[in-house]
């Protein structure tokens, strides 16, 4: 059940998080949130982008801000299982009998970022397989339960594909997001070799703990959605596939699979996140079109057509939520700024006072509620597109 | 839930202002349909007091159709409300709200009062009271062809227009019409007229025209000709024409003409009696005048001491005779010839011959009516 200090600490806390990973990360506005969403909701994070663009830094604070344990696992071709997860050695007890003692691997921490994890073979990749979904870890047998929270943030570079192993499908689906790193604009490449041009060290601070993390991700998870926009939501979902009977044109001509149900549910629960990230305590259609990207681009397989005319996957997302929107016409009319005749900010103190009336005062330390002014006003500048469509 | 109701009210109000016209458009969409076919219907089978019909049914159709489309498909429902106003950027606030109803948990008391704060401060006139472009475009058109229906059963009731049956019908009839040649008093005969002259059946008779001959619309009446008996010469035919030969093409309506035959005199009686005073009288000259006569022929009937009307009589009014009128059997030469006809007199009197012309017309004549004829004048005489 959620309470009046669960709201409070989430806005608290979201805000903390943000202004913490900003220390360290400079822009990336659109990965720096897409990550967050994606831990609070629980899931796993590919970052694709080009090196040097700050994935690991990102990371890492990650692991300072949430005060997690963050191992880091560099992928290479060599790369076995057993490194990864762990192996069992054999000792010898004080009665010099020999016995299998597990030395844990890396994967037994909390944030784990999986470096270039496309250069390891589809055998090691493998070892990340139960452990990304089932957050255990079983060697020789023996099942062994991960620290919760558990994360895994890979990164792979989309330029050099010399001697990599492209994720299976199945391990794809089990990212929640694919976020794609830009690279930094003009003054942010500024700020960032002025910030490093003085100290390297990493200044970012603890905005909350892995248990609280948890609470938060229980939080989010009590935002009501509709069934209207939970049909939408997996009626997205369905357009995907080609063969489905709400399949797209789109989605005919250029999708060759498309997404699992893990999809809907990652759509869903993003989308619970997001919505109370911005102040809101009800899952919207916009909320649906935004996460429709990061959620969705990896887990759709493109098919020779669109593969020959250079249609990417964000591509194909944006012509079925057209067609969806044509048939549906669930795109807000009149976005939501534009609705209200008082000034941005206001929004939520007025909120809160009548959440304090209404409940006879009950709620009166809501006047906090998590309306995060920076999302909002990211998401306007974005459009249509939403915060994680294409750059 | 009572204060969410009242703030929505301004939102409902609109939304059903919509709905409303959305019915109403649509309802004159059917009625319109109904007025079309009700005044076709009145038009086409020639029901006059079908307008009044058609109005009526226009009228209760739409109403009718109104409240049905209304109720049954553009009355907003709650949740149709909810959506709408969410459609303005209140973002599923109040679709979530109406479903979280009953629900008393924290959350949802929060999710109520965020709801219920949005609507609050939401501008109600974004919800447009408006129709689709493609729903106006409909009413446009249907409208359009029912007030022409309309327009057309009016027409018909003012009598402007036949009914499409009538129109029909007189569409699909064959339209006859009769065509009659007749002599309007003795002195010549009507005959069909072929190629090569007079027709004649297989005993080498002369087919005179007899009775009415009936023409299909558009088509040509035979060829016809008229031929003076011995002593009379053509004078013409009521309607004006002055060729003995008719040929009526494209007949559109009823045709009724009359010739006209007038009594001639001899050279020989004008010789031996040059004073044209008119001596030589036909017993018929004194009878009712023929009102399809040449505007120029007194019909013999005129006062000699009556002042000359016509170019063709001198001031001594003896050309009024007509006796003394010139015609070659073809043609009624008295206005071109009437100087001629004293200028042959004194040649003939002097012991000159007729001039060539004149020589030239009673020729013709005297081979159209099958006698030949020298043209020295003497030929014709009777």
């Amino acid at each position: 059940m959620v309470t009046e200090q669960d709201i409070k600490q989430f806005s608290q806390q979201c805000t903390q998080i943000f202004k913490q990973i900003a220390r360290d990360v400079i822009g990336q506005e659109k990965v720096v949130q897409g990550t967050v969403i994606a831990m609070i909701a629980g899931g796993n994070v590919l970052l694709e982008g080009v090196p040097g663009v700050g994935k690991t830094r990102l990371v890492r604070t990650l692991g300072r801000v949430f005060d997690l344990p963050f191992s880091r696992i560099q992928f290479t071709p060599d790369l076995m299982p057993a490194d990864v997860t762990g192996t069992n050695i054999i000792i010898k007890d004080d009665k010099g009998n020999s016995q299998f003692n597990f030395q844990p691997g890396p994967i037994f921490s909390n944030i784990i970022l999986a470096d270039e994890i496309n250069r390891a073979t589809p055998k090691t990749q493998s070892a990340l397989l139960e452990a990304m979904q089932e957050h255990t870890v079983t060697v020789m047998g023996v099942s062994r339960k991960l620290n919760e929270p558990f994360f895994v943030l890979a990164t792979q570079n989309p330029i050099e594909q010399d001697g990599t192993y492209p994720l299976p499908e199945a391990q794809m689906d089990r990212f929640m997001f694919k976020l794609l790193v830009p690279d930094p604009s003009l003054d942010e490449l500024m700020q960032i070799v002025s910030l490093t041009q003085k100290t390297m060290e990493e200044v970012a601070e603890r905005a909350c703990t892995g248990e609280e993390l948890l609470r938060m991700r229980t939080t989010a998870n009590q935002i009501p959605v509709a069934e209207d926009v939970l049909k939408y939501a997996m009626m997205l979902i369905s357009a995907t596939h080609p063969d489905s009977e709400c399949a797209t044109e789109a989605a005919k001509k250029y999708i060759r699979v498309g997404a699992s149900p893990r999809a809907g549910q990652a759509i869903i629960s993003a989308s619970k996140v997001l919505a109370l990230i911005k102040g809101r305590f009800n899952v919207s259609y916009y909320d649906l079109f935004e996460m429709a990207y990061p959620v969705l681009r990896h887990r759709i397989k493109l098919n020779f057509e669109a593969i020959a005319e250079r249609v990417s996957a964000d591509d194909v997302i944006t012509m079925v939520l057209e067609e969806l929107d044509k048939k549906y016409h669930r795109r807000p009319a009149v976005h939501a700024e534009e609705a209200f005749i008082v000034k941005e900010g206001d929004g939520a103190e007025e909120t809160a006072e009548e959440v304090a009336e209404g409940d006879g005062g009950a709620a009166e330390e809501t006047a906090e509620a998590p309306a995060e002014a920076a999302t909002e006003e990211e998401t306007k500048k974005k459009g249509k597109r939403g915060l994680f469509g294409r750059k | 839930m009572k204060q969410t109701n009242d703030v929505m009210k301004k939102f409902r109000r609109r939304i059903l202002r919509g709905a409303i016209l959305k019915s109403a458009l649509a309802a004159l969409i059917i009625a319109s349909g109904v007025l079309l076919v009700t005044a076709l219907a009145s038009w086409i089978f020639g029901f006059k007091e079908g307008i009044w019909l058609a109005i009526g049914l226009f009228a209760l159709s739409f109403a009718g159709a109104a409240l049905l489309f209304f109720f049954f498909k553009y009355r907003p429902t709650a949740k149709d409300v909810a959506s709408k106003i969410d459609a303005i950027g209140l973002e599923e606030r109040l679709i979530t709200m109406m479903e979280l109803e009953g629900d008393d948990s924290y959350i949802a008391r929060l999710q109520r009062a965020d709801a219920k704060a949005a609507l609050a401060k939401a501008d109600h006139t974004l919800i447009k009271v408006a129709a689709s472009v493609a729903l106006c475009a409909v009413v446009g058109v249907s409208a359009l062809f029912g007030v022409g229906a309309l327009t057309v059963d009016s027409l018909y009731v003012a009598g402007v227009i036949p009914s499409a049956v009538e129109a029909a019908e007189y569409a699909a009839a064959e339209h006859d019409f009769n065509v009659s040649y007749t002599v309007a008093q003795k002195g010549g005969k009507i005959y069909y007229r072929g190629e090569d002259g007079i027709m004649v059946d297989e005993e080498y008779n002369k087919l005179e025209v007899t009775g009415k001959i009936v023409v299909h619309e558009g088509e040509d009446a035979p060829s016809v000709i008229a031929v003076p008996d011995p002593g009379y010469a053509f004078a013409g035919w009521s309607d004006g024409l002055y060729d003995p030969i008719r040929e009526d093409k494209g007949i559109t309506s009823s045709l009724s003409v009359r010739a006209t035959f007038v009594e001639t005199v001899s050279l020989n009686d004008l010789l031996d009696d040059g004073d044209g005073n008119g001596d030589h009288q036909d017993s018929d000259s004194n009878s009712e005048p023929d009102p399809d006569a040449p505007p120029n022929q007194d019909n013999g009937n005129a006062p000699s001491d009556e002042t000359p009307s016509s170019p063709n009589q001198d001031a001594s009014g003896s050309h009024s005779d007509s006796n003394k009128q010139v015609n070659d059997g073809n043609t009624y030469y008295g206005d071109e010839y009437g100087g001629a006809y004293d200028s042959a007199m004194d040649r003939l009197g002097s012991g000159s011959d007729i001039p060539g012309d004149l020589q030239g017309g009673v020729s013709d004549y005297m081979d159209s009516i099958g006698k030949g004829g020298s043209g020295d004048g003497s030929g014709g005489g009777n």
